[in-house]
């Protein structure tokens, strides 16, 4: 388990995500509720991007087809998926916002 | 004075009644719910949601029904459409619950992309088509959309009246409530083993309260006497009960009375009253007075424009044929059966415990689910399952109905259920079934 640093805290908004390259996968960084969540950048019911979802009250919704997703714990609402994404420990330290990842 | 619609019928009188037997058929037979769905669901005015679950443009509530689905979309211009969730290429469902944000509807079968106004915006090959780039031609089908109380409300019938009109008279009736900023602090859906009329014949009448809900005459007085029973010519009814003991129920001596509580939380002495019967209906008049001189400062601003009967009543009222709302001073009830689609002795009960939120107010009373968070909850959906499937709402009044409902149909289905015999308190329990015949058979 190894700690990489994203980006300053502050660059993320209250309500808006940004996805980041780690090691060849997207993980997508969330802010709700003046909480940081990363999970992984796609919808398990047709693979598309999260990103552009709207994130609102520890939840987001797949732009695509509405899945909405827990972003603590990656499991899916609704019948369209039973699939959950893997989520990833945030840390923020000095300002800075760190995911750990394997 | 109390205020009475002048539509207003009574609803202890049978006279305004033909007599329609209420048969067994009605609530197992397949042909009777057929019978429904085309001459009824398919023309009243169905609530979709909340206005509150709609904060930007793009996002959208999903309402199935039997074998339909709609979705309805809150557009860049703060309105809001209604459309069939089926897309215009093969038909496949678009969406499958609500959800936020849609910058357009992308069906999940050949890609074709559907604006939140309904026009086709793109599809995939667009030249391939002899009969011509579908794309700015076609549109989602659409149905009528509309609000009233905070709810999102459609009709899949192009002829029906305006939802107001369809209303009437509870729009006037009830435009003392700051409905529309009620809190839906428990949202619920439960499956139920029983015909979805069940509900709307049990929220018809309280003369079961005393026999299943023991702990009500307490706080709302069940004295047929007492209660105003009104029913309107669209279906519409309601009772209208005193929110203060029954004077023929009485706790044992020493036992907390909630109604006690309630005098104190508004600064009168309980043992001021010389005996009981003065306590019930002096203090219900001493709490009127108190709210009206102290809501500002204590900060019920949802009393502002409501009479004193409002303050402290309790009108449980039917949207006909199958939405009940309770107003309760400092809460609004919904409750809603909606059909199986394909068997009609099952059914779901939708269960929204809301508040009117107050500055300051992290927590809130939810009257059948316990203290929760001020705040927009989320969708559980549970089979009662005896009961096993809703722990919290063991004892309450929802839970003690929902316990009667496999015996009820199971007795509809008995060879020896002939017809209901009524009292007159119950007679609008004939009045709903007799709207529905008159949809069936042609009368509206």
């Amino acid at each position: 388990m190894s700690q990489v640093e994203l980006c300053s805290a502050s660059d993320i908004e209250e309500g808006s995500a940004q996805a980041f390259d780690i090691n060849g996968k997207s993980i997508l960084v969330c802010r709700s509720e003046d909480r940081f969540f990363a999970i992984e950048n796609r919808c398990s019911h047709q693979e598309s991007p999260l990103a552009g979802g709207r994130v609102r009250r520890g939840l987001i919704a797949c732009p695509l087809h509405g899945v909405m997703f827990d972003l603590s714990t990656g499991e899916p609402r609704g019948n369209l998926t039973r699939v959950p994404l893997k989520t990833y420990t945030t840390v923020i330290g000095d300002g800075a916002l760190f995911i750990e990842v394997d | 004075m109390t205020e009475i619609h002048p539509l207003t019928m009574k609803g202890r009188d049978p006279s305004h009644l033909r007599g329609d037997p209420i048969t067994g058929d009605r609530y197992y037979s397949r042909d009777f719910a057929e019978k429904e769905w085309q001459h009824m669901w398919t023309r009243i005015w169905h609530v979709a949601g909340r206005v509150a679950e709609l904060e930007e443009p793009g996002d959208y509530v999903v309402h199935d029904f039997l074998h339909e689905s709609v979705i309805c979309v809150l557009q860049k211009d703060d309105s809001i459409r209604a459309f069939y969730n089926s897309c215009g290429h093969r038909g496949l469902r678009l969406v499958s619950q609500s959800s936020w944000g849609a910058e357009r509807f992308h069906c999940p079968y050949h890609g074709w992309e559907w604006g939140i106004d309904g026009t086709l915006l793109h599809v995939q090959d667009p030249e391939d088509f002899p009969q011509g780039n579908p794309c700015g031609k076609l549109t989602l089908k659409e149905l009528r959309c509309d609000t009233w109380g905070g709810f999102v409300w459609y009709t899949m019938d192009d002829e029906a009246p305006e939802l107001l009109d369809y209303l009437e008279p509870l729009p006037e009736v009830y435009r003392n409530y700051p409905m529309d900023t009620a809190v839906r602090v428990k949202w619920m859906k439960i499956d139920l083993n029983c015909n979805w009329k069940f509900t709307t014949d049990n929220f018809s009448e309280s003369y079961h309260t005393r026999t299943l809900h023991p702990q009500v005459p307490p706080w709302i007085d069940q004295d047929v006497d007492s209660a105003r029973h009104e029913m309107w010519p669209n279906g519409h009814g309601r009772t209208v009960q005193p929110m203060r003991p029954s004077l023929s129920d009485r706790l044992p001596d020493g036992e907390v009375h909630p109604f006690d509580e309630l005098l104190k939380h508004w600064g009168i002495d309980p043992a001021s009253y010389p005996d009981f019967e003065t306590k019930a209906m002096q203090g219900w008049l001493d709490l009127k007075a108190a709210k009206r001189k102290l809501w500002a400062e204590r900060g019920y601003v949802h009393y502002e424009n409501m009479d004193d009967e409002q303050l402290t009543d309790s009108p449980h009222t039917v949207v006909f044929p199958n939405v009940t709302l309770s107003f309760l001073p400092d809460n609004l009830l919904f409750f809603r059966t909606e059909p199986h689609p394909d068997d009609p002795n099952k059914c779901t009960f939708d269960l929204w415990l809301m508040a009117y939120p107050m500055e300051g107010m992290t927590e809130v009373e939810s009257i059948m689910a316990g203290v929760l968070p001020m705040q927009e909850a989320s969708l559980e959906h549970r089979a009662f399952d005896d009961g096993a499937g809703v722990p919290e709402l063991e004892g309450q009044i929802v839970y003690q109905d929902m316990t009667l409902a496999e015996a009820q149909q199971k007795g509809w289905r008995s060879r020896g259920y002939t017809d209901a015999y009524l009292s007159a308190q119950e007679t609008r329990v004939r009045f709903f079934h007799e709207v529905i015949n008159d949809y069936i058979e042609g009368r509206r």
